[in-house]
């Protein structure tokens, strides 16, 4: 059985100018152990996503859907069942860890807090196992960094203290908003590590949330593609790499920065981003795709999988093989493909 | 250095939405306002009856066609009164205000424009009023300029200065500091032309809200120097000096002069606050 | 820590000495002099004039006069009153335990109804939270001397469950004296600390790390009191101490009032006869007060803040 399984859902946010739409049917899966990487621009709806697992959305938000957590909806649990689900079977890592902890108390506290008032560990037991956890996390002063107060560590070292804080209970998921956007480039990817080290340690699932389709491809077993509150593809890295089928994938790829050649002028996917509830009909994709035609405007695609794999396309079948090939074949874009030569 | 940061901000003209900023409470609280002032205006032409002059013969008497809301312990007009009170209570704390904002302005200019050993000095001399409490200090007033409206309100406003001036000093500071601002100067106008011209319409709004704002307080406290005896002195109508005077009578089983008259001070302060409140923008509760 | 508070209580001294001067200088520049009060508008020969200036120093030239008056206050002797020509230091020592006790238990109620009330407000929401914003908007715009009036009204007159004079002895006695003055001294404090109160613990409720608590399966109580209603308490501390701070100037009204034998009703009769050694000694010890409380404030805060260090150096 999966450990997570979200089925269609929606999310609207009541505002003064009527209920807008963050999430337009979202269904995804994931297998025990698996990491799924949410790629997309900011308010394409990944975080949101993530935060209908646990319950975490704004207020005044309705959901509809399913979330099936090891075949349960977490969506109906009563107040005590959820907590329990919060308490042992799913835990999150947010963005910036200097938010995620209270700032006025000690790190030990945040720490034991979660075993102790969480779980309903012994005060001594909880104690003992943060010291473990800390230094598994790979801090070597423990017993300065518990006596702490968070504005004393630096960001990297509180996200460590937050990644072993999350994997203290051993959960089935483990759900990762953006957890090294916050932090400086050099310790990003020692976070990374460790987190992904803990994570396959424990066996856990992640649902790792990035705007770095890089990073999601060296963590993730298979990334899913969101844009306007909605996945438009989802595919392992190297099929994604290899040959994505959705357009949007297509001008993502093409919009990092080449390792290997000096880009002259970065390409850019035309337009801007278009939040969720300003689409109108029609392939939400459309208004900025070069692929577009007459009908992507007027017919909503429908997520078509296909052989492990899927997309949200009209034209993926047409597109196929232009889309795998290099950005040469992109219309209108010759003038990006003497950048990436 | 481009134009555009030369230019100087417009200021935040706010005739247009003032009904939305104010919201239906606020507006309501407008006309409260509106409604005090005209009777305080018009009080010769609602009630005949001389405020300060009364019979004894005629003491604590019920309301009647000929005193609409009764008679007090010499025998006054509690209506007519209640009028007149109403002059001394809003022209006094107008004055405050007026003159709190002129002085907190004034030394928030100099402080701003001299910077250094002036606004140093301007920033010290705050520190020490500071350490009065605010009371205190407008009783050492009293006890310097003696006792009545006038030298009440000029004691509530050495007061109240400090608050403004530290208010004032900070946004001038940082208005000091824009680009459009040095420019002027770096154009050879003097720095009187420039505060008035450049830096003080860009306080202005800080000042008025700051003036919505201390209107109520300043009603309370000119009240409480009357009540006290250091305020506006008998026989002349005061809300504070009324609440005050029926004492006596209250615990002889009259309340209704101190009640009528701290019913008066009540709304009017309630009204004056909700206006200040909402002209500041920021409402307890809600985040920027 | 040891070096903050003395540094604050060096600053506490010499603006004390600074006030002292200007008090002294503004009842000097007062109009009226003192020996016009002290003949009360009797006819009396020049040379008793002459004895009475001489017998206060009023013909010492003024910072001679201030130098004695310092020098006097530095070693307890606070003068003479004007007036009743009682010493000024035990006049004001017996005055102020009815300040001391209004003014504690005013302090009191503000902390039990202001923030209690607030935070429940806060924490709870629904038709209290209405009722705690209704009711502290009406405290805040009651000044305390119409309280005064209203609660003597109800409650001394009217139902006659509190006696309407005096400051009572014993502790019981206190008690049921000053509970009036002390609630229309409290009450437009305690509405601007529910308030406050209120609005921070709003804020704190939204606060990431309350959602990142409750995300981990931390119970609602524990994440009620140790992260909402801790986190709250900083700003509210603050607001808190100024509150308590007023008291001591505000108490005079409230004295006044009530008609108590306090500081504060002392200050008041004072400025009336202009018995400026009175009111000089009270002036003071009132800035005094204030000076401590506010310091107290501070080091409280530091305390339960852990990013405030005390020290100034660093920010």
């Amino acid at each position: 059985m999966n450990v997570l399984e979200l089925d269609d859902v929606r999310l609207d946010l009541p505002s003064r100018r009527g209920d807008r739409s963050l999430l337009r049917g979202v269904s995804l899966s994931l297998a025990p152990g698996e990491a799924l990487g949410l790629v997309g621009e900011s308010g394409s709806g990944k975080s949101m996503t993530l935060r209908t697992v646990l319950r975490t959305e704004p207020a005044g938000a309705r959901v509809t859907g399913r979330v099936l957590l090891d075949g349960e909806d977490v969506r109906t649990l009563g107040a005590a069942a959820l907590r329990r689900v919060r308490a042992e079977a799913v835990t999150m890592i947010s963005q910036n860890p200097r938010a995620a902890l209270n700032p006025v108390l000690r790190v030990s506290r945040y720490l034991v807090e979660g075993l102790r008032d969480a779980r309903g560990e012994s005060a001594e037991e909880a104690t003992r196992r943060a010291r473990d956890l800390l230094a598994r996390v790979g801090i070597t002063d423990v017993d300065r960094c518990m006596a702490s107060y968070p504005h004393q560590l630096s960001g990297g070292m509180l996200q460590r203290v937050v990644i072993a804080a999350a994997v203290a209970s051993t959960p089935r998921l483990l759900l990762a908003d953006e957890p090294t956007t916050a932090l400086d480039v050099t310790t990003q990817s020692e976070v990374m590590a460790i987190l992904d080290r803990q994570r396959r340690e424990h066996g856990m699932a992640m649902l790792f949330v990035t705007h770095d389709l890089e990073l999601a491809s060296a963590v993730c077993d298979r990334i899913a593609v969101m844009y306007a509150g909605e996945i438009v593809e989802i595919a392992t890295p190297e099929q994604l790499h290899a040959a994505p089928r959705h357009p949007y994938t297509r001008l993502l790829l093409d919009s990092r920065p080449s390792i290997t050649a000096r880009a002259v002028e970065l390409p850019v996917i035309p337009g801007r981003p278009v939040a969720a509830y300003e689409v109108e009909g029609g392939c939400a994709f459309a208004a900025r795709c070069p692929w577009a035609e007459p009908r992507c405007e007027r017919d909503e695609p429908a997520l078509v999988h296909d052989a492990g794999r899927a997309t949200r396309c009209l034209r993926a079948g047409e597109l196929a093989a232009e889309l795998a090939g290099a950005p040469a074949g992109t219309p209108g874009g010759e003038g990006e493909t003497e950048v990436r030569a | 250095m481009t134009a555009q940061t030369l230019a100087r901000p417009a200021v935040r003209r706010r005739g247009g939405d003032l009904a939305e900023r104010l919201g239906p409470l606020g507006i309501a609280a407008l006309a409260v306002v509106a409604l005090i002032t005209v009777a305080a205006l018009c009080a010769p032409l609602i009630t005949s009856h001389d405020p300060a002059v009364g019979s004894v013969l005629e003491r604590y008497q019920g309301p009647s066609a000929e005193h609409l809301l009764g008679t007090d312990q010499s025998g006054r007009d509690l209506l007519a009164r209640l009028l007149y009170g109403a002059r001394t209570s809003l022209l006094g704390a107008a004055v405050v205000v007026l003159l709190a904002g002129t002085g907190g302005a004034l030394l928030a200019l100099v402080a701003a424009w001299f910077g250094r050993y002036v606004d140093a000095l301007v920033g010290r001399v705050l520190d020490l009023l500071f350490a009065f409490p605010n009371l205190l200090l407008a009783i050492l007033a009293v006890a310097v300029f003696g006792t009545g409206l006038g030298q009440a309100t000029v004691a509530l406003a050495v007061a109240y200065v400090p608050y403004t001036a530290r208010v004032l000093r900070s946004v001038a500071l940082r208005e000091r500091r824009l680009a459009y601002v040095q420019a002027a100067e770096l154009q050879g106008l003097s720095g009187l032309v420039v505060s008035v011209r450049h830096i003080l319409p860009n306080i202005a709004p800080q000042i008025l809200t700051g003036a919505a704002i201390n209107f109520g307080y300043a009603m309370i406290d000119l009240a409480a120097l009357s009540f006290l005896g250091l305020g506006v002195q008998p026989p002349t109508a005061d809300w504070g000096l009324m609440v005050s005077q029926g004492k006596d009578s209250l615990l002889q089983g009259h309340p209704e002069q101190s009640v009528l008259a701290g019913v008066c001070i009540v709304v009017a302060v309630a009204a004056f606050s909700v206006i200040g409140e909402r002209l500041g923008g920021r409402k307890a509760g809600g985040r920027a | 820590m040891l070096r903050f508070v003395l540094r604050r209580l060096g600053a506490l001294a010499a603006t004390l000495l600074i006030s002292s001067f200007l008090v002294f200088s503004a009842m000097y520049a007062a109009p009226g002099t003192p020996e016009s009060f002290l003949v009360q508008g009797r006819t009396v020969s020049p040379e008793v004039l002459a004895s009475i200036r001489a017998q206060y120093g009023l013909d010492d030239p003024f910072l001679i006069r201030y130098w004695n008056w310092l020098g006097g206050v530095l070693t307890g002797d606070l003068g003479e009153s004007l007036t009743t020509r009682q010493d000024v230091a035990s006049l004001l020592a017996s005055r102020i335990p009815t300040t001391l006790w209004l003014t504690l238990y005013a302090a009191v109620l503000i902390v039990v109804f202001g923030v209690v009330a607030g935070a429940l407000a806060g924490l709870r929401g629904g038709a209290f939270d209405t009722g705690v914003l209704l009711g502290s908007s009406v405290g805040f715009a009651v000044p305390t001397f119409f309280a005064a009036v209203l609660l003597m009204s109800v409650f001394s007159v009217t139902l006659g469950w509190f006696p309407v004079f005096g400051a009572g002895s014993g502790f019981a006695g206190r008690v049921e004296h000053l509970t009036l003055p002390a609630v229309a001294l409290a009450l437009p404090a305690a509405a601007v600390v529910a308030r406050i109160t209120r609005t921070a613990v709003v804020e704190e409720r939204e606060a990431e790390h309350v959602s990142v608590a409750l995300a981990r399966g931390v119970p609602w109580r524990v994440v009620a009191r140790r992260h909402i209603l801790r986190n709250a308490m900083l700003p509210v501390t603050t607001i808190v101490g100024v509150n308590i701070a007023a008291l001591v100037a505000g108490a005079a009204v409230v004295e006044h009032a009530f008609t108590l034998d306090g500081v504060g009703a002392m200050l008041i009769n004072s400025v009336q006869q202009k018995d400026f050694a009175v009111v000089q000694a009270v002036a003071l010890l009132l800035v005094a007060v204030f000076g401590v409380v506010n310091l107290v404030i501070d080091i409280l805060y530091a305390v339960i803040d852990p990013r405030v260090q005390l020290g100034g150096e660093s920010a």
